[in-house]
């Protein structure tokens, strides 16, 4: 679903990703991890089109970013860290608003509604003001977009850094809810143990560069993170790629 | 103490560092330079125009004298008739007239007067042929680039003099040393003050003794009204700046302010003023007048013709009839003439009245005043030259009653039109007052505010 | 760009500004504001007129009731005509203020206009006035610059439009959207004030040509506004923070709106020249007595003229003419200074000319210069309609004091005294009814500045779309 060859960004003399290959199937979360500025940021910034690759290429369900950004971004979902919203509108109108813009078929508010509440927005919050919503209530919003949009990706870029324990545990149920239903997922996250949890599969970046990736289930959250620290300082011996 | 001077060190220098504020300064001084140039030019203009009305007297003297000259010996000729001697009494502009062009276009500058000349000796110095379009547009003198202008560029120089630092988060550490937050930002203003201002007033002064006559004490008048009006906008955008959170805030709260004080302000109170206490209809005034005049003329021409004394006078009896003739006639006049006038007035001390509210008008009312382009000094003007002409009619009837025709010699001692500058220091008083309570209520506002909320609470 | 998301984009936003209550409350004070000054206008307006009315009445009443009169007398006595006053410039009072309105109508000099409403002023006077017109020129700018600085402009709006482009909709769109949703708004504010402006001609008699004039004054602040709502966008979306794209902006439009229109005229007064009003009398005064060359003096010109009237009637005595000779005379030194005054005042108008020519020029630079004359005239309160004025009063002027002189030459005086006549009854059938320059006339004159408003305006949305375009394409 989630497809990336050789995919290369250079700002300048700078190599902010090199040479990325990956392949996220329906069904499958992957978790990208590593430093600021280890590239993470600017992956998820090339499968949705906001940048133009150096050299390689992005498909998003087939379709190549590049040349369809408007196409390839009907079948996606983004979740940055923190979701901006119009703040003067609800809840509700902020999710038509942007059901409208991804042309979701059925955009009534009827149905947004459901959506809002599958999200799990309490039914009281759907009509108020987002300025007084929380950040755990604006990712659900979010979430809530892409049950309407049925969206095939989600682009998450750090959508838990900065919730609480709950909030942020919510979130991954509702991530879970959406692999289940199919969705392809890339996860840019510091959440070492949450990614652990959640993520079939993991890679660490460093450098621009996909270090390794592994399944997730393979290694224990301590194994985790000696591997993870182990891949920020040197280049690792590969456990397995 | 020494605290308070290691602060207001650092902001100095900071402030030099800020090339923004070098470039305020100068565009500041390119302005006042072309104001002060316009101003200048405007007063040459004018002396121009003076200069061609004094010289009718000239004209008129040179063809009396060639009468004189033609006259048989023992003729008396018309021109020794002593009622048609020409006055021209002008209203010089002042030495400063290149700060403002203020009120001087809108009175008139000079009369066409004989000694029995009526309400009309004005008229002439009422009409202009300019384009109005450009008059409308406001002349681009020194005033308008002080009162309109300087404020702009002190607001860019001061509108984030607080909440810029609060934005940076330097603030917190500022604030987190044992200084009041008062001192911090009087320290702050005292910078700008000493940086932007303090040239500013320097310039003003500088291109104004550059193109206008040298006069000290209204340079001194206008470096001071200059200051003080400084002193307000900095006083404003501190006051913003101990509210405002945001630098952007900051900046649209001050040019909104500057749009209320220096635009909006005024044009509201002026259609306030409109409202209240409306222009009196001068058309109405001058139809009025010449029906009186129609009247007076009918019972004049109905009068039986005069018998002319034997030996007849040298000077001839019809004259003094006309003279009281045409007193009488202003004495019908009169009741219409005061109406108006006390109309005039009254709408008059309500737009005065304006400046006591609004700094804005507060300091062109000053320069005006400073530059004798006021309305009171061109009032004055009208009021000095009917007097003036009152004091030719007390020599014309000497003149009547001594039945003594003019002599060359005698239109070389003529009465002379003497202008009398009228009383400045008041109002310029008054004006400065208001200013400056302005600067201060804004001080007191930020003083207090800081007082009752700490800096960073708000 | 889909059409039914430009919809959605401007109708979120539009619903955005009306929640926004600061934005809610100033757009309405606005509205109130320019909605009373049109009120206090028209209220004043009226006070106006009926004040005009009743002293063309009263100055009627005082010719009439001169008695038997020398008409060569009441030529010097003189007749007032009065300015007409016209609806619209309820909204845009234009240089009212600055004209005089009198014209005071005698023989040998043509009288520039007297009584001035801006005479008799103080400090307060020199500050503008408020109008309507004034409301849109110069605030409802500013309104658009603040409420649209940011729309793309800033950290905050720069992760709205990434979520916006990332739920599928391109910046060009987004960009539609918003352009849509500004000019509603200034459509709103525009279409208030010519609501204004019909209801003042319908309360005035209801003119076709005035309804007419309403309309093109309210498609130009139209297109003025859309200037702004171009470039307020188009500088949101090209400057990187809203602090930036601002200060930008605020810079423009202080430019546009309040330095240009101040420093243009003055600019345009030292390239064309006017002369003071007592310069300029006595030129004329010289002329009329010494010829257009200086050197043809009026004594010999009337010497010429008498010999060719004795010669045309076959006499060689001034007693012997059918007519009174002191009447051709009149009638030939009033042709005379008639045409001296003439060629000075064409003079005069063409430096006017040459004055809004350098405006119109500069308007390329700043659009206020092209929005403010055409509404004012449109308004009918510009110079080119008291030029009209004028001359038509001078064309009543000239008749009716070339018809006293004629009757002075069929009538020789009686040998006891001067020739009198009811000067009244003489000029009847003379009555002074200014009439308005028609529509097109008027388009005729403002095609420049209403061609360069539209090249603003789409130059405007052009830079808006291209900056949306730009902020589509990824770097």
């Amino acid at each position: 679903m989630l497809t990336a060859q050789a995919l290369t960004k250079r700002f300048g003399d700078h190599l902010a990703l090199d040479g990325l290959d990956l392949h996220i199937a329906p069904g499958e979360v992957f978790c990208l991890l590593g430093a600021n500025g280890a590239g993470k940021s600017t992956t998820i910034k090339l499968f949705l089109g906001f940048l133009a690759p150096t050299a390689g290429r992005a498909l998003v369900d087939g379709v190549e970013v590049a040349a369809d950004p408007i196409r390839a971004r009907s079948r996606l979902l983004y979740i940055p860290e923190q979701v901006a919203l119009h703040e003067e509108l609800t809840g509700l109108e902020n999710l038509v608003y942007f059901a409208r813009l991804g042309a979701v078929p059925d955009a009534s508010p009827r149905r947004l509604t459901a959506c809002l509440e599958e999200a799990g927005l309490a039914p009281t919050a759907v009509h108020r003001r987002v300025s007084g919503y929380s950040k755990g209530m604006r990712q659900k919003v979010g979430v809530a977009l892409a049950i309407a949009k049925g969206a095939k990706a989600l682009l998450l870029d750090e959508p838990t850094s900065g919730l609480d324990p709950q909030a942020s545990a919510d979130f991954h149920d509702l991530v879970a809810r959406q692999r289940d239903a199919g969705a392809a997922v890339l996860m840019a996250t510091h959440d070492l143990f949450r990614a652990r949890q959640i993520a079939d599969r993991v890679g660490v970046m460093r450098g621009g560069k996909l270090r390794l990736s592994f399944d997730a289930q393979e290694l224990s959250a301590q194994d985790l993170e000696a591997v993870y620290l182990q891949a920020m300082v040197a280049e690792p011996a590969p456990l397995r790629s | 103490m020494s605290r308070m001077w290691t602060l207001l060190g650092l902001e100095i220098r900071l402030a030099g560092r800020d090339r923004v504020l070098v470039w305020l300064v100068l565009g500041f001084a390119m302005m006042a330079v072309y104001g002060a140039w316009t101003g200048a030019r405007w007063r040459v203009e004018r002396a121009a125009a003076i200069a061609t009305v004094a010289a009718e007297v000239e004209e008129v003297m040179a063809a009396k004298r060639e009468q004189f000259a033609n006259a048989a010996p023992g003729e008396i000729p018309f021109a020794a008739m002593p009622q048609v001697t020409p006055f021209r009494p002008v209203l010089e502009p002042g030495p400063l007239a290149a700060l403002s062009i203020g009120q001087a276009e809108a009175y008139p500058y000079a009369a066409r007067m004989l000694p029995l000349s009526d309400e009309t000796l004005f008229d002439a110095f009422r009409l202009h042929v300019d384009n109005p379009a450009v008059r409308a547009s406001g002349r681009f003198d020194l005033a308008l680039v002080i009162v309109l202008l300087m404020p702009i560029l002190l607001l860019a120089a001061t509108y984030d003099i607080w909440v810029r630092e609060r934005e940076r988060g330097i603030a917190a550490l500022t604030l987190s040393q044992p200084i009041p937050p008062a001192a911090v930002l009087a320290t702050k203003a005292l910078s700008r003050i000493l940086l932007v201002l303090l040239p500013m007033v320097l310039i003003s002064a500088g291109a104004l003794a550059a193109f206008a006559q040298p006069h000290l004490p209204g340079l001194i008048a206008t470096a001071v009204t200059v200051f003080l009006y400084g002193l307000f906008w900095i006083g404003l955008a501190v006051a913003v700046n101990v509210v405002a959170r945001r630098a952007t805030t900051a900046a649209v709260a001050c040019g909104a302010l500057w749009l209320v004080v220096v635009a909006l302000g005024p044009a509201l109170a002026l259609a306030a003023v409109d409202v209240a206490r409306p222009p009196p209809s001068a058309i109405a005034r001058t139809n009025a007048l010449r029906a009186i005049y129609l009247q007076h003329r009918a019972e004049v021409r109905a009068r039986p013709p005069m018998a002319e004394r034997i030996p007849a006078p040298r000077i001839p009896d019809r004259l003094r009839v006309f003279m009281t003739d045409i007193v009488r006639l202003e004495e019908r006049k009169a009741p219409v003439l005061a109406k108006y006038d006390a109309a005039v007035a009254e709408r008059r001390k309500w737009l005065d009245a304006a400046r006591l509210v609004l700094p804005s008008v507060a300091v062109q009312d000053a320069l005006d005043r400073i530059a004798g382009a006021d309305a009171d000094r061109a009032i004055a003007f009208q009021h000095q030259t009917l007097a003036f002409r009152g004091q030719t009619r007390r020599w014309l009837a000497d003149r009547f009653a001594a039945d003594a025709p003019m002599t060359e010699a005698d239109y070389r001692a003529l009465p002379v039109f003497r202008f009398r500058e009228p009383d400045l220091q008041t109002a310029l008083a008054l004006d400065w007052l208001v200013v400056a309570a302005g600067a201060a209520g804004l001080a007191l506002f930020a003083l207090r505010r800081v007082r009752r909320r700490p800096l960073l609470e708000t | 760009m889909s059409a039914p998301r430009v919809w959605t984009v401007a109708a979120t936003q539009l619903r955005l500004m009306s929640r926004d209550r600061r934005l809610a409350w100033l757009t309405g004070l606005l509205a109130l504001v320019m909605l009373a000054s049109a009120a206090v206008g028209q209220s004043r307006n009226a006070q106006l007129q009926a004040d005009r009315r009743a002293a063309a009445a009263e100055a009627q009443e005082v010719w009439r009731s001169q008695g038997p009169t020398n008409p060569h007398g009441a030529a010097h006595f003189g007749q007032d005509v009065y300015a007409p006053v016209s609806p619209l410039a309820a909204l845009d009072p234009g240089l009212s203020d600055h004209l005089g309105v009198a014209v005071r109508l005698e023989g040998h000099s043509q009288n520039p206009a007297r009584e001035r409403p801006v005479e008799g002023g103080a400090a307060l006077s020199r500050f503008g006035g408020f109008s309507a017109a004034w409301a849109l020129k110069v605030l409802a700018p500013l309104m658009i610059i603040l409420a649209g600085f940011s729309t793309f402009a800033g950290e905050r709006s720069r992760e709205l439009l990434s979520q916006e482009r990332a739920a599928g909709a391109s910046s060009f769109t987004l960009m539609g959207g918003q352009l849509l949703a500004l000019s509603t708004w200034a459509f709103g504010l525009v279409a208030a004030f010519t609501a204004a402006g019909l209801a003042l001609v319908l309360a005035n008699g209801a003119a076709a040509a005035d309804m007419l004039a309403a309309l093109a004054m309210g498609a130009a602040f139209f297109l003025y506004l859309a200037v702004f709502v171009g470039l307020t966008l188009a500088a949101s979306a090209s400057f990187r923070t809203a602090r930036a794209a601002l200060v930008a902006l605020l810079c423009f439009w202080a430019l546009s709106t309040l330095a240009a229109p101040r420093l243009v005229p003055a600019l345009a007064e030292q390239l064309h020249p006017t002369p003071a009003a007592p310069v300029f009398e006595k030129a004329v005064t010289e002329e009329a007595k010494n010829g257009a060359n200086g050197h043809d003096p009026a004594d010999k010109r009337l010497a010429a003229f008498k010999a060719e009237t004795l010669r045309h009637y076959g006499v060689t005595r001034e007693e012997d003419l059918p007519v009174n000779f002191a009447g051709l005379a009149l009638a030939f030194g009033e042709r005379n200074s008639t045409q001296t005054y003439n060629r000075h005042y064409a003079r005069l108008f063409d430096a006017y000319e040459g004055q809004a020519r350098v405006q119109r020029w500069v308007a390329l630079a700043a659009p206020e210069l092209a929005v403010g004359p055409l509404s004012m005239a449109f308004a009918r309160s510009d110079l080119d309609a008291h030029l009209r004025f004028l001359k038509q009063a001078e064309a009543f002027r000239y008749r009716l004091i070339q018809t006293l002189n004629a009757d002075v030459a069929q009538h020789k005086p009686p040998a006891d005294g001067p020739y009198l006549a009811d000067v009244g009854a003489l000029t009847r059938h003379l009555r002074f009814a200014p009439r308005p320059a028609a529509l097109g006339e008027v388009w005729t004159r403002q095609r420049a500045n209403a061609l360069v408003l539209a090249g603003w305006a789409a130059l405007a949305f052009a830079l808006a779309g291209f900056a949306g375009l730009r902020l589509e394409r990824p770097q």
